[in-house]
This record gives structure tokens, C-alpha cells and sequence, in this order.
């Protein structure tokens, strides 16, 4: 059963130099987007580890979303294909298990594109209000 | 399999006759019938316990990281995964090869006891095994039965293609080199079950892993008997943040353990099939890091853990990898 008005939960975890700059920028640009997102600021995508993904599930999110600059323009040159390498990883394997791939997705969004940012999020959302709450993977103690 | 138990001992006295090791790490019967168990040999009376044989399933090295052995010469007994295992702890500098003196065996592959079981119908406890060519003689009492030996092999042994450390790696090779079994199977063979696996919807999936993990009572065997799982300080057993708690009714948890500990030695994994093998629920672990074995090798070529000397897919990564996320935004 899904239900009416359900609101999913999402955390992102964006790179400090690309997405999180992107989020920024449609914050100042008064582009509305969907307000349950949380965004955490890490210092490169490749710093999201499978742990923290994994307990984002745990307790609570319904989506997780892992944002970093375009392959190419990593600050740090590669960080961003390392990343690439284990969440392709992690889905495949997650996807084994039976968990829903269409609730962790990777995108790389850069400094100055607030719009792609609202849209993947606005997208994200649509996804999950379809999918429905993330009970596969929650640990049924946190009460959410 | 005799002549190598013998070759052992020889050369277990001798190192330890003449002070070049301060001991032997080995394996000696166990309680249970069919059952061999890690032991320590430290002096010459000791030596008559070691044994080598088709039970002879854990890896020893991990027992290097102990503070019992550091600083102390040990002599090491290595089936061709012990190996591989040992070889990823050399490389990343976690024991000293100087203070090693390592035997390599010819392994033929170790013997999956519930095959076994199969084939008889008496008890374990009362039969004897006698290992021929390619064949098992199985008697007791009862019966007297003649398999053959791929029959009774572990399906990680059947995939081996590594069975028996390199001559220029080690110090000393114990038996007679052979084939391991007629029978060579791929890895896809062997690991059948994951292609079925795959083939199910979902749900189904999700039915399956979720009936398997739910058994976990995460005794964590899986984890200290693993040859490459050799952190320090492990994520669960830390205490901030701590990622686990006791409790084992919850499927998150479950699912949060096994998809980071088979993610954790992904690369690494030298298939050597202990996880399984230890596991008091018998939850198919393997199959999750044969998966990733198998995504790994499709993605970024084929690649043996403590074999290649490349670097390993996860230590290193390129600009022109696949890469599946940016194409569903195109």
C-alpha cells in the first residue's frame, strides 16, 4: 500500500566543490525545489563510503542520492572516478540482494547547474512517491 | 596426502632443532572425526601432532597479526589461497616477510563434509578415508564405497586456479605437483547459483536473501575467518560511531552487515569459500562476493587477488570507465 501524501525522504550527499555549489546557486537563484531533500556537504564524492549509504537507509531515508562534478572536473583530478567505480559497485550488489536500485541514484551535477540540480531532485521525487517507503531496508526501531 | 604430513614434521623438526624459526604454525586432528585444527608447534615434541590433509581448511596467516607472534620468527604452512591471502598482507606491509619462512603445500583441494555425508550412510565416526589417484575410499563396517574425489570437493576448490603457491615464493614446496581433479570448471559452473539468482524478479530476490540473512546471529565467523579482512581496528567494533548494535531481529541490520563486509574485501577476495564454510547458519555468503568477483572482472577485466601484481580494480580507477549513470541522463 502506498500511502496518500507520502513524503519521501532523501539525503544527498554532495561535493563540496560541484554539487553542493549547484545547490547553492539555486538557493540564491530562488529556484524552487523539493524541500525534503538533506543535503550533506562532504569534501568529494569519493568520501561516501557504502556504510554511509547504508545507514542513510537504515535510519530513515527513502533515497539516497550521491552528487559529484562532472567525470573530468574533480578538484582533486580523480575522485569522482573512484567514486563511479565502488557505487556501481554498491548498486549491482545491492540490487542482488533485492533491494530497490532505483532508490540510490548517482548524478554529477556542477557548480552552475542549479537548474540540473532542482530537476534531479524534483525527478528523484517524483521516483519515490511512486516507489513508496524504503521498509526493505529500514531498520523498523528508528519509528520513522 | 600421507608423504606431505611427513615431509611437514621433517622439516618442522629441523627449523625448530636449529633455532631458524621459534614456531611452526600448522595443523594437527582435531576433535571431531574429520576435522584438523590450527596448530602451534614450538618445540621438538610438538612436531609429531602436525598434520596436512584434505580437512585442512583455515588460513593460517591472520594468526600473524597477533601480538603473540610479533618479532618472532614463524614458520607458516600455505595451501595456494593461504597464499593469496598472505600475499595481500605482505603487500600492504602488515607482517614482515623476513620473519617468515613459509612451506607451501601441493593442495588438491579440501573436502566439503556435508558432500560427504551424502555419499554414506554411515556416520563420519566410523569410517576412514583413503584418498587414491583421482578416487575416494570411503569404508567402514558397513560399506565400501569408491567416489570420485571432484565429487566430494569443496565448489570453491573446483574453481581453484591457484591451488599451489609459486616455487620462487615461498621457501619450501611440500609433494608432488598434480592436477587438483579431471573435472575443470569455470567459476560461472561452480557459482551456478547466482546466475539463478540473478534470472529472479526482485521480489523474489529479495524473498530469497531475506529468508538466508535473517538467519544471521552475527557471530561474526565470517569476518575472523576471512584470510583478507585483517583491519586494525574493524568499523563494527567500533564504538563511535558504532554501526551495529546486539540486536538481531532487525533485517536492516543484517543486510547492512553482510553488503559491507562482502563490499569491504570485494577486490580482495581470494574465493577461498571459509566464509561459508564457517558459518554456523550456513547463510551462502560466497555468492555475494562471487558476485562482486564476477561484476568486477565484467567491468575492469579479470583480476586474482594475491596473484597479479597489478593493482587492485577498487585501488585505482580511469577516466574512460563505463560509467552507467551518465548515460541515463543523456
Amino acid at each position: 500500500m502506498i500511502e496518500q501524501n507520502f513524503e519521501p525522504k532523501i539525503v544527498a550527499f554532495c561535493c563540496n566543490w560541484c554539487s553542493y555549489a549547484g545547490a547553492d546557486l539555486a538557493g540564491t537563484g530562488r529556484l524552487k525545489y523539493p524541500e525534503n531533500v538533506r543535503i550533506i556537504r562532504v569534501p568529494c564524492s569519493s568520501r561516501v563510503e557504502v556504510q554511509m549509504i547504508m545507514r542513510a537507509f537504515q535510519n530513515g531515508a527513502d533515497g539516497v542520492m550521491v552528487a559529484g562534478c562532472h567525470p573530468g572536473d574533480c578538484h582533486y583530478d580523480t575522485g569522482n572516478y573512484h567514486t563511479r567505480r565502488r557505487m556501481m559497485l554498491l548498486q549491482s550488489l545491492t540490487s542482488f540482494l533485492g533491494m530497490d536500485p532505483d532508490r540510490f541514484i548517482v548524478k554529477w551535477i556542477s557548480g552552475n547547474e542549479a537548474a540540473k540540480f532542482k530537476s534531479t531532485v524534483e525527478e528523484f521525487n517524483e521516483t519515490l512517491k511512486k516507489l513508496g517507503p524504503a521498509d526493505k531496508v529500514r531498520d523498523q526501531r528508528c519509528g520513522i | 596426502m600421507r608423504n606431505i604430513t611427513n615431509e611437514l614434521r621433517e622439516i618442522a623438526e629441523d627449523l625448530l632443532e636449529s633455532k631458524k624459526v621459534d614456531v611452526v604454525l600448522g595443523y594437527a586432528k582435531g576433535e571431531q572425526p574429520y576435522q584438523s585444527v590450527p596448530f602451534a608447534a614450538k618445540k621438538k615434541e610438538d612436531v609429531e601432532n602436525l598434520i596436512f590433509d584434505i580437512f585442512s581448511y583455515s588460513s593460517l596467516s591472520k594468526y600473524l597479526l597477533d601480538d603473540m607472534y610479533r618479532g618472532k620468527k614463524v614458520a607458516l604452512v600455505l595451501k595456494g589461497c593461504d597464499y593469496r591471502g598472505l600475499k595481500i598482507m605482505l603487500d600492504e606491509s602488515r607482517v614482515d616477510r623476513d620473519d617468515l619462512y613459509l612451506i607451501g603445500v601441493e593442495c588438491r583441494g579440501v573436502l566439503e563434509k556435508s558432500k560427504l555425508k551424502k555419499k554414506i550412510d554411515a556416520t563420519l565416526f566410523e569410517t576412514t578415508l583413503d584418498l587414491k589417484e583421482d578416487k575416494l575410499a570411503i569404508s567402514s563396517s558397513k560399506e565400501n564405497v569408491e567416489v570420485p574425489y571432484e565429487d566430494v570437493l569443496s565448489p570453491y576448490c573446483l574453481a581453484c586456479e591457484f591451488s599451489t603457491p609459486h616455487k620462487e615464493e615461498v621457501d619450501i614446496i611440500l609433494g608432488e605437483p598434480g592436477k587438483m581433479t579431471n573435472k575443470e570448471l569455470t567459476t560461472d559452473e561452480c557459482f551456478a547459483e547466482i546466475g539463478q539468482i540473478e534470472k529472479m524478479d526482485e521480489k523474489q530476490r529479495f524473498e530469497y536473501w531475506k529468508k538466508q540473512l535473517n538467519r544471521c546471529k552475527r557471530c561474526y565467523s565470517c569476518r575472523n575467518a576471512c584470510p583478507v579482512c585483517t583491519c586494525r581496528v574493524c568499523l563494527f567494533d567500533r564504538e563511535n560511531p558504532s554501526y551495529l548494535d546486539s540486536d538481531t531481529s532487525q533485517l536492516a541490520q543484517h543486510q547492512f552487515y553482510h553488503v559491507i563486509r562482502a563490499f569491504h574485501i570485494s577486490d580482495r577476495c581470494v574465493g577461498c569459500g571459509q566464509c561459508s564454510r564457517v558459518c554456523p547458519e550456513n547463510i551462502p555468503l560466497h555468492l555475494l562476493n562471487q558476485k562482486l568477483i564476477k561484476e568486477l572482472n565484467k567491468f575492469y577485466g579479470s583480476y586474482l587477488p594475491g596473484v597479479d601484481e597489478q593493482p587492485a580494480p577498487l585501488s585505482f580507477a580511469k577516466a574512460d570507465d563505463p560509467d552507467p549513470f551518465e548515460k541515463e541522463e543523456k
